[in-house]
């Protein structure tokens, strides 16, 4: 790989790392928190290749130098480094979407909540009615908490529809750490209305189904009264 | 290095049969893992970079050798303890690991290094004091257990006199260059060498991910021995980055503690991704020996101090 090939390289890969965290495509693939660490990465990848361009090109007494140590260097670079041009292929052409029901369908249950993030989750159920919750905080109260706040409360949940072998259908949302490697899902069965197509973003409307989830080997369901298309929200996971 | 090709060759010609087998999602998916995995290690690759460019420039090599007790066998502990102060990824560690030994460090303090560093570092231990609320003894376990590898790999290194080889030195700029465009040169050569084997792991890595379901891993959770083995594997295989795996093995509930334990201290010790970085860096043979002996001692601490402290 010849110095300037190096030089593309380097240049494509930051450049991409920028558009994503620029577009709001980081979000398909990693946390909310590696937005900074991502662009900055974009930029001093964008300025590496930039600063080698300038000094080669203003010192030409270090270029007619450094020429057998470019031929070394290039003797060097290990072939693996042209993989290196697949990731900015695959975001630009394949431009893969945020996790959905295929993952989901196989990924493993979240773990159990920190006790901090239980008393935030658990804390006393606003006035509204319905009540907006989130998929995982619904999943929570109803498992961890044996769903005392939850008889006679109307609910909202949005999520992705994802199925099962037994013909159940879901309102899904997956969690993720630090990237999408590590995702983990949270799902509620949803009952009383006939199932919209895999993947597809709903609004489900209805109340929970007393003492479901409460046992082990159970699942939380709720009872919809209503089911609506919704988009995706801006970041997929919760 | 042709072995890594081969895998290359063979996983895209794979690819290939596996597109008209495989359903759509299940290609997708592999291509969002993928990019997560590259998008997610690449600030991390390149702040390691940055750190051992830091280390090649700064550091003079009788700095290093004030800083580091001359008695290799003192130095490697001393190189554990120095993990805790490097809050990083793995990927991050091996390009700092390989810019040690260039300034005279003994190898085997450097791999102490490499080991400890993503292993014993505070985000890491918080991670995992989140991930299991209320068992302070898991955190305990797992330092101890991951500075016990690094340790014991470094003396055992030391014992069986490895020599490890650079492969990659850098184009040495004897003169007419400053100080600024030796550091940025080291930092392109540095990332220019080890990010292809990055993305070669993450490839690998999100197929696991992909098209191995989990309920096959946790099938064999009953059996003490194999769900040991399987963790360990599993840890190698699907190569998270060591600040999230503590979340993966809280949410493997059907695993003993000690295979979880096993399972956290593998993986930022050892697995696809680096291998395949630390085979691009020290080259195959380094590779093939380092590899298996990571793993053993890896394994082994973690059944031991499992089996005392969990």
């Amino acid at each position: 790989m010849t110095r300037a090939t190096q030089g593309v390289l380097l240049t494509l890969v930051g450049a991409v790392l920028i558009r994503i965290t620029v577009d709001d495509t980081y979000l398909r693939y990693v946390n909310t928190w590696m937005r900074w660490p991502v662009l900055l990465c974009g930029v001093v990848l964008v300025l590496l290749s930039v600063s080698d361009l300038v000094t080669s090109s203003r010192d030409p007494r270090s270029e007619s130098d450094g020429d057998e140590d470019r031929e070394d260097v290039a003797h060097r670079v290990p072939r693996a480094a042209w993989l290196l041009f697949l990731p900015p292929l695959v975001i630009f052409f394949v431009s893969p979407p945020a996790l959905g029901a295929f993952l989901a369908e196989r990924a493993t249950e979240a773990p159990p909540p920190s006790s901090g993030q239980l008393d935030s989750m658990l804390a006393p159920l606003p006035d509204e009615d319905p009540v907006e919750m989130g998929v995982t905080e619904f999943f929570v109260r109803a498992v961890y908490d044996q769903g005392v706040s939850l008889p006679e409360r109307r609910v909202s949940l949005v999520g992705f529809v994802s199925l099962d072998e037994d013909g159940h259908w879901y309102v899904t949302r997956l969690g993720i750490n630090c990237c999408a490697a590590d995702a983990t899902v949270t799902r509620v069965v949803v009952r009383g209305a006939d199932a919209p197509p895999r993947d597809q973003w709903v609004r489900v409307t209805g109340t929970w189904v007393d003492g479901s989830g409460t046992e082990e080997d159970t699942a939380p369901a709720v009872d919809a009264e209503d089911v609506t298309t919704v988009e995706a929200p801006r970041y997929e996971y919760e | 290095m042709w072995v890594v090709f081969g895998v290359v060759i063979v996983l895209l010609a794979c690819q290939r049969l596996l597109v008209s087998h495989v359903d759509h999602a299940a290609l997708s998916t592999w291509g969002t893992i993928f990019v997560a995995i590259v998008v997610q290690s690449t600030p991390f690759l390149v702040g390691g970079v940055l750190l051992a460019s830091v280390i090649a420039t700064v550091l003079s090599e009788r700095v290093v050798r004030r800083m580091i007790p001359s008695n290799p066998a003192l130095a490697v502990p001393v190189a554990g303890l120095a993990g805790i102060a490097l809050p990083g990824c793995e990927c991050a560690s091996v390009p700092v690991a390989s810019s040690l030994m260039s300034r005279g460090v003994a190898p085997a303090v450097a791999l102490t290094f490499l080991l400890a560093a993503p292993a014993v570092n505070p985000v890491v231990l918080v991670s995992t004091a989140v991930a299991f609320p209320g068992r302070p003894e898991v955190v305990l376990a797992r330092f101890v257990a991951s500075l016990l590898t690094s340790v014991l790999v470094g003396w055992l290194w030391l014992r069986l006199g490895g020599r490890v080889p650079l492969l990659n030195p850098r184009a040495a700029h004897a003169h007419g260059a400053g100080a600024t465009q030796r550091f940025l040169d080291n930092v392109r050569h540095d990332f220019v060498h080890a990010a292809g084997f990055l993305v070669l792991g993450a490839m690998l890595a999100a197929a696991v991910n992909t098209f191995v379901p989990r309920h096959v891993v946790d099938g064999v959770a009953g059996h003490v021995l194999l769900a040991i083995v399987t963790m360990a594997a599993f840890a190698f295989v699907v190569a998270l980055c060591s600040e999230a795996d503590a979340f993966v093995a809280a949410s493997l509930t059907a695993f003993s503690d000690t295979a979880t334990l096993v399972f956290m201290v593998v993986g930022p010790a050892m697995d696809i991704k680096l291998a395949s970085m630390e085979a691009g860096q020290f080259g195959r043979a380094f590779a093939l020996r380092f590899v298996p002996l990571v793993l053993t001692v890896a394994v082994g601490s973690g059944c031991a101090i499992g089996w005392w402290l969990l």
